[in-house]
């Protein structure tokens, strides 16, 4: 760029009047959903958007209430609880099963041992099975170890997915050159040690992905904690979001603030980690 | 096991120091090796989930959480049903008895749980509270393969029986045997905007039957202009809503099964009222409307009077004071219109049980609780007073709540209108193919509207043999999922559970 204006075409029109419209495809059910998030249940079935009205701007500010919040973390629904709940679930789970999906991966791409093209096959195996099939038979496991209804129950299932595993292998492949890992090991550092030094800060990038994959997973994950928690105190919250609509009637302003109160969290760690999840490392490492 | 061949080539093993070179001296300097895979592998975001993670665990653990140490378990699949029976539960858990831990669960979860409980060895709540389309599911084998306990003796021997309302048992009740508590009566009446009609000079008392309903409220449907749509509408009923259909087949005495749980989809009086329900909803002069549920597309639509009429089960009043609150003093309630002069008024949408699983090790326990929570006078009352919902138990029905006015209903003694229909509730048998037949019924009509408005047919006789085709249909497709049941062939003798 070195500060030149971008020149003016029809092509640039264009593409930017395209992706201006892409943009509010994609910002006009955000807004929806923030707007709503402080409506009146009257003002959510009369106005779509902004109330219109008397008031300043030509907008009924009488309608627009912090109300649906408030009764978000009070007693009553206590989303305050499923909040730490999700966070806790999510950004441990995210870290256990990017460390093990790493260390897995890195193993089945970078090293020879007894059965390792079982274990391959296995991986690939079990990315076929369809997660619902394997509901019932992880209950019964859980409830066999006593796990049921426990933070472990949840987690435990979850730090070793089989995709993770195949993802960290092709990016152990791709972007960790065998010669600096022989190099390493001729200057006698272990294979731990040559995984934690050596191949993880290059495998960087999948790491900074796989993290927020994970997260999200765990986040949005709403059939589990159903089939594994039992106690409402252990929920998350896309389950506790979920119970503010009862069998006989929505109130739709309490589900957007509920909705909007889940998505915040998870857009600022989006927003806080997109370097690091677009970050490339390999570049150059194996410069001579 | 790992074959680091490089590694042990090289002979001697050396040390290494923090820049990742080998010292000569054969010692590992560990320190400086220890905080290497730190500085390298805490990237920004590990970083952050591992303080969000440390931070939300110590939360976790410094907030109280309550003790699950009940003897019996129950689970609950609405929240409302839940809040109601929480200070039952307290109440009961104060008392030297049984401890009870009750959990609101998920309803498709439920039927996960309940079923693998049920058909495989996984654990199961002792008490569940279940909807009809979960409870249902149970009862597809032989007698002695339903999950539930058989409550039949124990509601004869204590006299029960005669104090639950007789109807409300058909959907628990299979094989002659009764496999829960009924929660509710949930009769359906017919809610119409009072505003409107009202303030036209109609009196709704006088409408007897359907015909009678089209008849005086056609003159209040609005047309904004010519060849538009109408923007009113006398009744609010489309082909896609199952339920409604379903009500409207019940009330006239059809429906997808006999009362012995034999299919009969394409029975005479099923013909006939679809025959008259897709009348209403094809041709210039059609008189029925969409106007969906437990939705804000529909609330509105209520709001703006788009329907006159709407089919109102005692549950959906708690829907409409929550949904749509400026209608409150707007609309009003009368029996159903009949099918044909002095036929039922009333129909029957929805309903729940109590039941106790047979793996539980408590069944007396269990029993004993379940009476406590749905026989006693206070939760009658709060089920009416913060859901609307007529209790089954009679002896409640005397209860001067249930004839106290209702503000939203323009002062009408709604409980008391809605115990007069609960007789005359219709049964409903109980069997797992209900879900799959009313969908299929739905398909019929569907396919029956269409075909019917292609062709310019309008009035119920035009319309008759499309339907009576589409309902066969229905029957031999759903016909041969249940066939496929061995346990309900007519050589099921000799097949062993």
């Amino acid at each position: 760029m070195n500060g030149k204006r971008p020149s003016i075409s029809v092509p640039w029109v264009l593409v930017h009047l395209l992706l201006i419209a892409v943009s509010i495809v994609v910002i006009v059910p955000l807004l929806y959903l923030v707007i709503s998030a402080f409506k009146t249940e009257q003002g959510f079935l009369e106005h779509t958007f902004l109330p219109l009205g008397e008031g300043a701007l030509g907008i009924d500010w009488s309608q627009l209430t912090t109300k649906q919040l408030g009764r978000l973390f009070s007693s009553e629904i206590g989303i305050g609880r499923a909040l730490v709940n999700s966070i806790f679930l999510s950004a441990t789970t995210a870290m256990l099963a990017t460390f093990i999906c790493a260390l897995a991966g890195y193993a089945s791409a970078a090293l020879d041992f007894k059965g390792k093209r079982a274990f391959e096959w296995l991986v690939l195996a079990a990315l076929i099975i369809p997660p619902p099939l394997l509901i019932a038979p992880s209950y019964q496991w859980l409830h066999t170890l006593g796990l049921l209804d426990s933070y472990t129950g949840l987690i435990l299932p979850a730090v070793a997915p089989a995709f993770g595993v195949f993802l960290f292998r092709q990016a152990t492949l791709q972007s960790v050159p065998k010669s600096i890992l022989e190099a390493a090991r001729i200057d006698g550092l272990g294979e731990f040690g040559i995984f934690l030094v050596i191949a993880l800060p290059m495998l960087r990038p999948m790491v900074g992905a796989f993290l927020i994959i994970t997260f999200l997973a765990m986040w949005n994950n709403f059939i589990g904690p159903q089939i594994v928690l039992q106690s409402a105190e252990k929920q998350p919250l896309s389950v506790v979001i979920y119970q503010t609509q009862t069998a006989y009637y929505s109130d739709y302003g309490l589900l957007m603030a509920g909705t909007l109160v889940s998505i915040l969290p998870v857009a600022a760690l989006f927003l806080f980690l997109q370097r690091d999840f677009i970050a490339g490392l390999s570049s150059g490492a194996v410069k001579g | 096991m790992f074959q680091t061949g490089v590694y042990r080539n090289a002979g001697t093993p050396l040390s290494m120091d923090g820049n990742g070179k080998v010292g000569q001296d054969g010692t590992r300097r560990s320190s400086k090796l220890l905080s290497l895979p730190l500085r390298y592998a805490l990237s920004p975001g590990v970083a952050v989930m591992l303080v969000l993670s440390i931070i939300s665990g110590i939360t976790i653990a410094l907030m109280e959480t309550a003790r699950h140490t009940g003897e019996l378990t129950m689970w609950t699949f609405a929240k409302p049903h839940y809040d109601i029976y929480v200070p039952a539960v307290d109440e009961w858990n104060n008392e030297d008895k049984s401890e009870v831990d009750m959990f609101l669960i998920g309803r498709q979860v439920m039927d996960r749980r309940m079923l693998g409980g049920f058909l495989g060895e996984v654990p199961t709540a002792d008490l569940l509270e279940a909807e009809r389309s979960s409870a249902s599911l149970t009862f597809a084998g032989p007698l002695d393969a339903v999950g539930f306990v058989d409550l039949t003796e124990s509601l004869e021997e204590e006299g029960l029986l005669v104090k639950i309302n007789k109807p409300s048992l058909s959907p628990w009740t299979y094989e002659g045997r009764i496999f829960g508590i009924p929660h509710d009566v949930h009769p359906v009446m017919l809610a119409y905007r009072a505003d409107i009609i009202e303030e036209a000079g109609i009196d709704m008392q006088a409408v007897e039957t359907w015909d009678d309903l089209y008849r005086v409220l056609g003159p209040l449907q609005q047309r904004r202009s010519k060849g538009h749509p109408m923007d009113r509408y006398v009744m609010s009923l489309w082909d896609s809503e199952s339920d409604m259909l379903e009500t409207l087949l019940l009330q006239s005495g059809g429906g997808a099964f006999l009362p012995d749980g034999t299919l009969a989809i394409d029975r005479d009086i099923n013909v006939q009222t679809v025959s008259h329900m897709v009348s209403w909803m094809i041709g210039p002069d059609r008189v029925a409307t969409h106007v969906p549920e437990f939705s804000p597309t529909g609330d509105q639509l209520k709001l703006d009077g788009h329907a006159l009429c709407y089919l109102m089960p005692d549950w959906m009043c708690n829907v409409w004071r929550h949904n749509v609150p400026s209608l409150e003093g707007k609309v009003k309630l009368i029996p159903m219109p009949a099918w044909k002069p002095g036929g039922t008024r009333t129909s029957v949408w929805g309903g729940s049980m109590l039941g106790i699983a047979k793996t539980s090790s408590k069944q007396d326990e269990a029993w004993e609780f379940a009476k406590h929570l749905y026989l006693s006078e206070e939760l009658a009352l709060d089920l009416y007073r913060s859901g609307d919902i007529i209790t089954p138990i009679r002896e409640h029905w005397d209860n001067p709540v249930f004839a106290e006015p209702d503000a939203y209903f323009g002062g009408q003694r709604k409980g008391l209108m809605y115990i007069e229909l609960a007789d005359d509730v219709p049964n409903r048998p109980a069997t797992p193919y209900f879900k799959q037949a009313r969908e299929a019924v739905q398909n019929a009509v569907s396919r029956t509207k269409q075909e019917a408005a292609s062709l310019d047919l309008y009035t119920p006789e035009q319309i008759e043999p499309i339907a009576r085709r589409n309902l066969e249909l229905a029957h031999i497709q759903v016909k041969t999922i249940v066939d496929a049941n061995a346990f309900l062939r007519e050589d099921s003798e000799e097949v062993s559970p």
